[in-house]
């Protein structure tokens, strides 16, 4: 039970955003920024790092949702998926180490590492 | 000497606003709704709550650059922002802020540790919905703030006049994403 009232009908942040709408703008032009460009950082590569940071802050459900959402962009099937939680730190380590950001298709090159 | 290249002289959450405009847009968006709009807590009181939780996360400016803020607009009383600080529990405050101040703690440490007994313990006090809302949320945002200005090792100003400025124009024009001159 949360500790006040939201509607129990949306789930995580998005009752969050229903419960206080002015803060909605802000929050989702940020999301947005972050999470929906490929300068850099690709998306999947963004919802990576947001599904690996959620999992070092024991936060389920946002860990769940970015690491799908991750899955789907980086081209992922299920098997691939049913692997990520064993191989996500050395995951990280490649896509996002001290060589920095790579390009998609090394992304597709290392996925055949697994 | 910022990871990143970075406006030169400019410190904190202000470089980064400079060098990355559409993210910083947001971010000051965010910021001037948690601790400016209106909420069943002060001005000076939110203040006081991500000043506490930047000092937690050991994050030099945002803590000096919210303690003056705060100190600004508790205006007469801003000695009790310092006392909140080195032990808010001691602090001349409402016990409804300590307990708000207690929650605001687990949340930078570890969220799931709120209990509803540290809810019930604040509503016992008069906390509100909103109360233990914003105080979270505050909390929350705080602890991304910090460590987005402390990841890129920002420029921190060591002069506490600079602050005190820094504080006077945060409490008086809000927060007005800066633009480049």
């Amino acid at each position: 039970m949360a500790y006040i009232p939201l509607d129990e009908s949306i789930p995580g942040i998005r009752s969050l955003l229903a419960y206080f709408p002015a803060i909605e703008p802000a929050m989702k032009g940020l999301m947005q920024t972050m999470m929906r460009q490929d300068r850099g950082l690709n998306k999947g590569e963004r919802e990576l790092i947001a599904a690996w940071v959620s999992h070092h802050n024991h936060c389920t459900a946002c860990e769940n949702i970015h690491g799908a959402v991750a899955s789907h962009l980086l081209g992922w099937d299920e098997a691939d998926y049913a692997k990520v939680d064993e191989r996500k730190g050395r995951w990280i380590t490649q896509v996002g180490g001290a060589a920095g950001p790579r390009p998609a298709s090394d992304l597709e090159w290392e996925k055949s590492d697994f | 000497m910022p990871h990143i290249p970075l406006p030169e002289g400019i410190p904190g959450i202000r470089s980064l606003a400079l060098q990355y405009p559409e993210s910083g847009k947001y971010l000051y968006e965010l910021v001037q709704i948690l601790l400016r709009h209106e909420s069943p807590l002060s001005e000076a009181e939110r203040e006081l709550i991500a000043a506490y939780v930047s000092y937690l996360n050991e994050c030099e400016f945002c803590c000096k650059s919210h303690a003056a803020a705060s100190r600004y607009l508790f205006a007469d009383a801003s000695g009790t922002v310092d006392l909140a600080l080195h032990d808010y529990r001691s602090a001349p405050i409402s016990d409804k802020l300590k307990s708000l101040l207690s929650i605001a703690g687990k949340v930078q440490a570890d969220a799931r540790t709120v209990t509803e007994e540290d809810v019930a313990l604040a509503r016992s006090f008069g906390a509100v919905d909103r109360d233990i809302h914003d105080t979270v949320l505050i909390a929350a945002t705080f602890c991304m703030f910090n460590r987005y200005v402390d990841g890129l090792a920002t420029l921190t100003p060591e002069d506490s006049q600079v602050y005190a400025e820094m504080g006077e124009r945060m409490a008086t024009k809000g927060y007005v994403v800066p633009e480049q001159k």
